[in-house]
């Protein structure tokens, strides 16, 4: 079974790309497909219990099963928006911004 | 207000003209625009998402508008946030949007909260609006927004960028999911990269928030097309639209008040670990490292774990570029160990915030090593004006 799986914010980042073509033993659950990322790239693991999975453009629980030529997105929350100067800004990012 | 009684809403002449191509639109019409005279619309933040949206809100003749901001103009925000302009740069945000809005639309009315919206002020700072529209760039203001505007019952127009992507949808409509239906719990902070540090496509944040601005305005005019229930993802580097069906989780978690948002999303703990970790950590200041680079010494090793276009941008002499993601992901820790070769480490990058965390990813392989207090760009500032500061 092959899937399509599309990539968001830090999944784009980590694979250069936007999606890809996977291949998935039948009755493979959609998290499998976190799981492969985190094992190719062990630093998406912070990410585990905040992705959410969406099937053919709908939102799945991460125990849905796959089916061949499914579209399968992962996304992570992001929240930008406003300006990055302010004091909680630089509150959040102690440790790890600039 | 939403759905007040048209008959005692009246237009003048000079509004008549103003909105014409709005009242001969079937859509909007006289009717539509009174809708919009008498409403009223609380924006959060006015930054990159909350400048174009502002500007439209005014334009399209919105009775009322409320503005939520502590933040300073500063000229790093003109590259998106076009509702302010350089003789704004160092002045209060919301009162240079107040200025451009009434340069616009002087019927407008605006009303200015300088303050940061908290779980002791929000209820009664939202209550008299119609709508909300969320243009923060944080989790613990995300999640206080949501929660306000589910126990308020007010709808909330959501809007959210990194880079060259966008999310848009609209919370707490009519019964459809808000926020905590799409991510019940917040990340750890420090784990998103704000735009300082992930960077963003300054036209990104018009594209959202005038779909934010289109979204706030098809709700007063009482359209039931809103992005409600359907998470909108935009990728402007593909151009490419898609959206995400989105329904309330069945067995979400009942708002029953606000809470401490900041220990929601864990930031005293993270503080208190950064802290606890700055005690350990050894550091010098870029004066030290001045003299340590003019002195003979070659026994030390100075990296720039920035990332290469910024190292492009400004570098420090000598400074070796291995960026904190290949740290991250092993290899870069790796290349530290073949150059060091027994020398002392000094580490680097902007502010001291970056080399912090690469350096505490090394000591857990047995690698210590110096932080550059204040990164480049404190280097800049004390030692190398002619280094440029971005």
């Amino acid at each position: 079974m092959i899937v399509t799986v599309k990539f968001f914010a830090a999944y784009q980042e980590a694979y250069g790309c936007s999606e890809m073509r996977w291949e998935f033993p039948d009755n493979t659950p959609v998290s499998a497909v976190l799981e492969r990322a985190i094992a190719q790239y062990p630093h998406l693991e912070q990410w585990r219990e905040l992705t959410r999975f969406a099937i053919n453009l709908e939102f799945v629980s991460k125990n849905a099963l796959l089916k061949d030529e499914d579209e399968v997105v992962l996304i992570p929350p992001v929240s930008g928006g406003r300006s990055t100067t302010d004091e909680l800004g630089t509150i959040i990012n102690i440790g790890t911004r600039n | 207000m939403l759905n007040p009684n048209l008959d005692e809403i009246q237009l003048n002449k000079e509004e008549y003209e103003r909105y014409s191509r709005h009242i001969i639109l079937p859509e909007v019409g006289l009717d539509g625009q009174k809708r919009l005279k008498s409403a009223s619309v609380l924006c959060i933040g006015t930054g990159g998402l909350g400048s174009p949206l502002l500007l439209y809100l005014a334009a399209a003749g919105i009775g009322r508008i409320g503005i939520v901001d502590f933040d300073i103009v500063d000229s790093s925000n003109l590259q998106r946030q076009i509702i302010h302009g350089i003789s704004w740069v160092g002045k209060p945000k919301i009162e240079s949007a107040k200025n451009r809005i009434h340069e616009i639309n002087p019927n407008c009315q605006v009303d200015l909260y300088e303050t940061r919206l908290s779980a002791e002020n929000a209820l009664d700072i939202i209550k008299p609006y119609d709508i909300v529209v969320d243009g923060t760039d944080n989790f613990p203001t995300r999640y206080l927004t949501n929660d306000a505007c589910v126990l308020l019952n007010k709808p909330n127009v959501y809007g959210s960028i990194f880079r060259f992507e966008g999310q848009a949808t609209v919370f707490n409509y009519e019964g459809g999911p808000n926020y905590r239906d799409l991510y019940p719990e917040p990340p750890p902070p420090g784990m998103v990269p704000s735009c300082a540090e992930g960077g963003v496509l300054g036209v990104l944040p018009g594209i959202v928030g005038t779909i934010q601005a289109t979204e706030t305005i098809k709700i007063i005019l009482g359209k039931n097309t809103t992005l409600s229930g359907r998470l909108l993802l935009f990728n402007a580097l593909e151009m490419k639209f898609r959206e995400l069906k989105l329904r309330p989780n069945p067995v979400r978690p009942i708002i029953e008040k606000l809470i401490d948002y900041e220990q929601f999303c864990g930031i005293p703990q993270a503080q208190a670990a950064a802290a606890e970790e700055q005690k350990t950590m050894s550091e010098m200041n870029v004066q030290e490292l001045k003299q340590l680079l003019d002195s003979s010494a070659d026994d030390f090793l100075l990296i720039d774990v920035r990332n290469p276009n910024e190292y492009e941008i400004a570098k420090i002499p000598g400074a070796v570029l291995i960026p904190l993601p290949d740290i991250e992901q092993g290899p870069g820790v790796e290349k530290v160990k073949n150059l060091l070769n027994g020398h002392r480490l000094i580490a680097h990058c902007k502010m001291g915030g970056r080399s912090a965390k690469a350096l505490s990813i090394l000591k857990e392989a047995g690698i210590e090593g110096t932080n550059v207090k204040g990164g480049i760009h404190a280097w800049s500032q004390e030692v190398d004006p002619s280094v440029p500061e971005y």
